[in-house]
């Protein structure tokens, strides 16, 4: 297990992390998601042991590597431009691990590349710089696990790469933390990334978590307005919220109609904003729920099988619907319609501040 | 001719266009060649026509060009080879003391310069325009007025005899006028030529690099031999070949510093034009100072993989 205790690192007078406590199981795929500058580079670039904390420790399997050299670290990062040896071969790259560390995945360079889904025939004494990005980042991914980290870093090591090679990737790294049983820590900016091979989630904010837990759980249950938004797709509602006295609030908004009952998810503290995700939102001529906001329709946005449907309310708040095209069609809405923007009540998701 | 280009032609026939690319006029006065032209007629002046000048002298039997081409002779060139083939006589000397300035003075700057310049490259940070200043401004001072300066730091009843005096050494060995003194005066005067090419070839090793061997564990020393040394040896190599063919080209430091008693070819040369009036002679060297510079270079290039420089700041 590696755990992090008030990890801190200062950048003269800005804090880049802030006292961070995190724990990640072993063989766990834990990624780290924020915006840029929240500190997710920089906590990476510590657990790899390339930059030293102001203050806090770093325990790994009940030992303090918080002083550890990188060389003597059982990490290896796979670095977001790869950071190849130009001047080496495919395999020479692949064997510098074995030769320098003597610590190994006992894999040959040719089952290594396998691997990472490189024909070895054909890449394995090609100079490494003749090779694509994709290629690049296989081979740094299997220099990577050639030096048999127990925790594998990845800083965003796709992010240069197209959209298909990207989804490709994605699952052949999840795969891959499955069949060698290795930790993986993910850093990146792409919430989909994150998604898609994640055991936890951590969402970091101004160089602290602000929340962690499994990514479904997070998209379900946002702590904060910061963290829907992050999760993406959400419409926002500031409201007033009165406890109903048996563990949950009525909640009224001066933004929509009727009202809204809501569990206590945050421990007692009042919700001070309801979040609607695009996809359960829908605009009709006329409210059929019971909660809903009179708008107009500014935009309607063809995306294959769903339709993005813009509108604005009278106090100027933008919100946005995503429906199925099947049902924008038995709608009859258009651009410049006033129409009724609304969802079911249950879907609403209280957050407090 | 491709469909396009018969296209092509039949308009610009059409357009009323004389150019006809096959008239190779044509081809001189299109820009790229324009632009070339100042420096390629300074190289056919300057260059081309004295060299051509310098081996025509060289196969004279006196001062004046014999237009008989029947009259000319090798014995020049003879007696070069033979010396040097044999290392005797004036010839074996001057071959042996420039082959042996011009090897130590690359084995003497590249010690001397390759810690600066890794520490310049990769380690200072502050001040460090101020380094690479002081280690540039030598070069804007005349090498005449830096060697002279030195001689007379060196001779006898200069400054360093002075200094010594004041300490209480009286007698020490002439520390001018001899091979380890030129030795001492081309490492001075060429130790930038090598510093900058190694400098710059280990700014070329990005930061990340760095930590990606470090990363997969190679300590200090693995990081240098596996990693640093193979990129920085381009600079190396460029560096060596500057250094080389200049030292072979040495003739103030001999002259100054050899002070008459050590004679390098380009040295040699001077004499033979000069004092001894020998222009046959001395062209015959001077062709085979240019022989021996043109094949170390072409030796020392060769080594270089240019396409793998090339394509460095790609591999990111």
């Amino acid at each position: 297990m590696l755990q992090t205790a008030a990890l801190r690192r200062e950048y003269g007078s800005t804090v880049a992390v802030k006292d961070i406590d995190i724990e990640i199981e072993t063989g766990e795929f834990a990624s780290i998601v924020g915006p840029s500058g929240c500190g997710k580079t920089t906590l990476l670039r510590m657990l790899a042991g390339h930059l030293e904390p102001t203050s806090g420790g770093i325990v790994l399997d009940g030992e303090d590597i918080t002083a550890t050299r990188p060389q003597d670290r059982p990490t290896s990062l796979v670095f977001q431009t790869w950071a190849l040896f130009p001047h080496m071969t495919v395999r020479e790259n692949i064997e510098f691990p074995i030769e320098t560390a003597g610590r190994n995945l006992d894999r040959s360079v040719e089952e290594l590349l396998e691997l990472v889904r490189l024909d070895p025939e054909e890449h394995a004494d090609k100079s490494a710089s003749e090779l694509s990005g994709g290629q690049k980042q296989r081979v740094a991914l299997a220099r990577s696990l050639a030096y048999d980290p127990d925790i594998l870093l990845l800083d965003e090591p796709l992010a240069s790469l197209d959209y298909a090679l990207q989804k490709q990737l994605q699952r052949e790294l999840a795969d891959l933390n499955r069949e060698l049983d290795m930790t993986f820590i993910y850093v990146t900016h792409s919430l989909e990334a994150a998604l898609v091979m994640s055991d936890t989630l951590f969402v970091l904010d101004e160089g602290q978590v602000a929340q962690t837990g499994a990514p479904e759980d997070i998209y379900q249950s946002p702590k904060s307005t910061f963290i829907a938004d992050f999760m993406g797709d959400a419409n926002v509602f500031a409201v007033d919220a009165e406890p109903t006295g048996d563990g949950a609030f009525t909640v009224t908004s001066d933004e929509f109609e009727g009202e809204v009952t809501v569990e206590d998810d945050h421990d007692g503290r009042e919700p001070t904003d309801l979040v609607v995700r695009y996809d359960d939102c829908v605009v009709r001529p006329t409210l059929e729920t019971p909660v809903g906001v009179a708008v107009d329709v500014d935009n309607i946005l063809v995306r294959g099988n769903t339709v993005l449907i813009e509108c604005s309310a009278d106090t100027e708040d933008d919100y946005v619907a995503e429906v199925p095209f099947d049902w924008f069609q038995t709608v009859d809405i258009e651009i410049g319609d006033r129409a009724y923007f609304q969802w079911e009540a249950e879907k609403s998701i209280p957050v407090p501040e | 001719m491709s469909t396009k280009h018969r296209l092509k032609s039949h308009f610009d026939r059409a357009a009323g266009y004389t150019r006809d690319s096959s008239n190779p006029l044509f081809a001189l006065v299109r820009p790229p060649w324009l632009f070339m032209a100042p420096i390629v007629a300074l190289l056919l002046f300057m260059f081309v026509g004295p060299m051509l000048a310098i081996v025509v002298f060289s196969l004279q039997s006196g001062n004046t060009i014999d237009p008989n081409p029947l009259h000319w002779t090798l014995a020049h060139y003879a007696e070069i080879v033979t010396g040097m083939a044999t290392g005797t006589g004036v010839y074996g000397q001057v071959l042996g003391n420039t082959a042996l300035v011009s090897a130590a003075t690359v084995l003497a700057t590249l010690v001397v310069s390759y810690p600066a310049a890794y520490a310049l490259a990769r380690k200072i940070k502050r001040y460090k325009v101020v380094f690479l200043l002081l280690l540039i401004i030598p070069l804007f001072t005349s090498v005449n007025v830096r060697v002279f300066g030195w001689a007379l730091f060196l001779v006898e009843n200069g400054v360093l005899h002075s200094i010594f005096n004041l300490v209480g050494i009286g007698q020490y060995p002439s520390l001018l006028y001899n091979r380890y003194t030129v030795l001492f005066g081309t490492t001075y005067v060429y130790l930038p030529f090598m510093l900058f090419p190694i400098y710059l070839s280990l700014l070329t090793i990005d930061d990340v690099t760095f930590e990606a061997a470090r990363d997969l564990g190679a300590g200090p020393l693995t990081i240098f031999r596996k990693i640093v040394f193979p990129l920085s040896m381009p600079g190396v190599v460029i560096g060596s070949l500057f250094v080389f063919v200049l030292s072979l080209g040495a003739d103030v430091e001999a002259q100054i510093l050899g002070g008459g008693s050590v004679f390098t070819m380009a040295s040699n040369i001077n004499y033979s034009f000069g004092y001894s009036q020998n222009w046959p002679l001395g062209s015959a060297q001077a062709v085979g100072l240019l022989l021996i510079t043109i094949v170390a270079g072409v030796v020392i290039l060769r080594s270089l993989d240019l396409r793998e420089i090339a394509s460095r700041g790609e591999s990111r």
